[in-house]
């Protein structure tokens, strides 16, 4: 049970049932999307069965609503912020079923026969677990990126490819603006192209990509 | 850090940013609209979603006072309008039933309806009626779960 704050509950009651309420939900559902989908790329895979990113903003929603978690807005004051955290803890702890479904079981014999033993494994080395979750995820985000590139590079726009690079560096619209020198209402045009590509990649399109790739290696 | 490390590090750093960037909070109500569209939700659907969660879980008082009222309702049944009662017998009850209401420490503006009892119909003096005793009841039941 989370610890209940009836001052902060009211307050975040107050605000939803207020003007800014339903955009602060049309937010947090996006965000649940766009994270479950950035999750997505690196476990390959969408929510587990019967979970998907609007019930989870869903139940965040209501257990704030009903106190059962807590805001405290001395600590956050932006509601919606607060609320996209739990939103982040909640699938982080969906997708993590996940990776630990990915661990390869230490004693498994290596090809060759061999057994693995503490020998195997020098100090201060990923443990064999870690290094094949690292090694799964950073193939399956290489992926996710090089499809969003490929998709950016075949629209022939300059801007759209400078917003591109940008976000190695920055995540703000403002930001982007200013290293790109793109006004920031166009980098918010952009953004909705972005956001376009973006949707079209699903994590089971990247995951069959990896395959299909890896294959070829 | 190796170079192979050093490049899935800047891969995950990128995709945190685009994911930060596709949700950035200072869009227009359309953005954001267009933006469910395109991960296959309707955002009316959703907004009615939204009202229906708040009026489950955080009704605003008309809409508790509502669902009292109908709770109270469903509790008496559908009282039957006693036939053949008159006019005066009507008013008489209506008086009744608002002066307990003051006693229930609800001094009821009853009485600005008492100059208007002359031009009400007998259907309206009848709605009239039952309706202050719902309310009635709702005040008898709040002071109960407040001795309680």
């Amino acid at each position: 049970m989370w610890g209940v704050m009836p001052e902060a509950k009211n307050r975040a009651t107050e605000i939803l049932l207020g003007p800014e309420g339903e955009k602060i939900w049309l937010l947090l559902l996006e965000y649940a999307g766009n994270l479950a989908r950035r999750y997505g790329w690196r476990a390959g895979k969408t929510l587990p069965e019967g979970a998907s990113p609007d019930s989870v903003a869903k139940d965040v929603l209501i257990k704030v609503i009903q106190g059962e978690r807590a805001w405290d807005p001395e600590k956050e004051p932006s509601l919606l912020i607060a609320l996209k955290g739990m939103v982040r803890s909640d699938l982080g702890h969906l997708f993590s079923g996940y990776e630990a479904r990915m661990i390869e079981r230490v004693d498994r014999p290596l090809s060759g026969e061999f057994e693995r033993t503490a020998d195997s494994f020098p100090v201060g080395d990923p443990n064999p677990e870690q290094s094949l979750l690292q090694s799964e995820r950073a193939r399956l985000e290489m992926t996710a990126l090089d499809l969003i590139r490929e998709a950016v590079e075949s629209r022939k726009n300059p801007e759209l490819e400078a917003v591109f690079l940008a976000l190695y560096y920055a995540d703000s619209p403002k930001e982007i603006a200013d290293m790109t020198g793109i006004p920031v209402e166009r980098v918010y045009t952009l953004g909705r192209e972005l956001d376009r590509i973006a949707a079209k990649i699903s994590p089971a399109l990247v995951a069959r990509v990896m395959r299909e790739r890896t294959s070829h290696e | 850090m190796n170079s192979r490390d050093k490049r899935s590090q800047e891969n995950a750093a990128f995709l945190d940013n685009l994911t930060s960037f596709l949700s950035d909070e200072q869009r227009s109500l359309e953005d954001v609209k267009e933006s469910l569209r395109e991960q296959g939700i309707d955002p009316e659907s959703a907004l009615q979603e939204f009202r229906d969660i708040l009026a489950t879980h955080a009704p605003s008082w008309r809409e508790k006072a509502s669902r009292e009222r109908q709770k109270v309702k469903e509790s008496l049944g559908d009282e039957p309008t006693q036939p053949n009662r008159s006019r005066e017998e009507i008013v008489a009850e209506i008086k009744e039933v608002a002066n307990s209401m003051g006693s229930l420490g609800a001094p009821i503006v009853a009485g600005a309806y008492h100059s208007r009892f002359e031009e009400a119909s007998e259907d309206d003096l009848d709605s009239l009626l039952r309706d202050l005793k719902l309310q009635r009841d709702l005040l008898r039941r709040k002071q109960e779960r407040g001795n309680e």
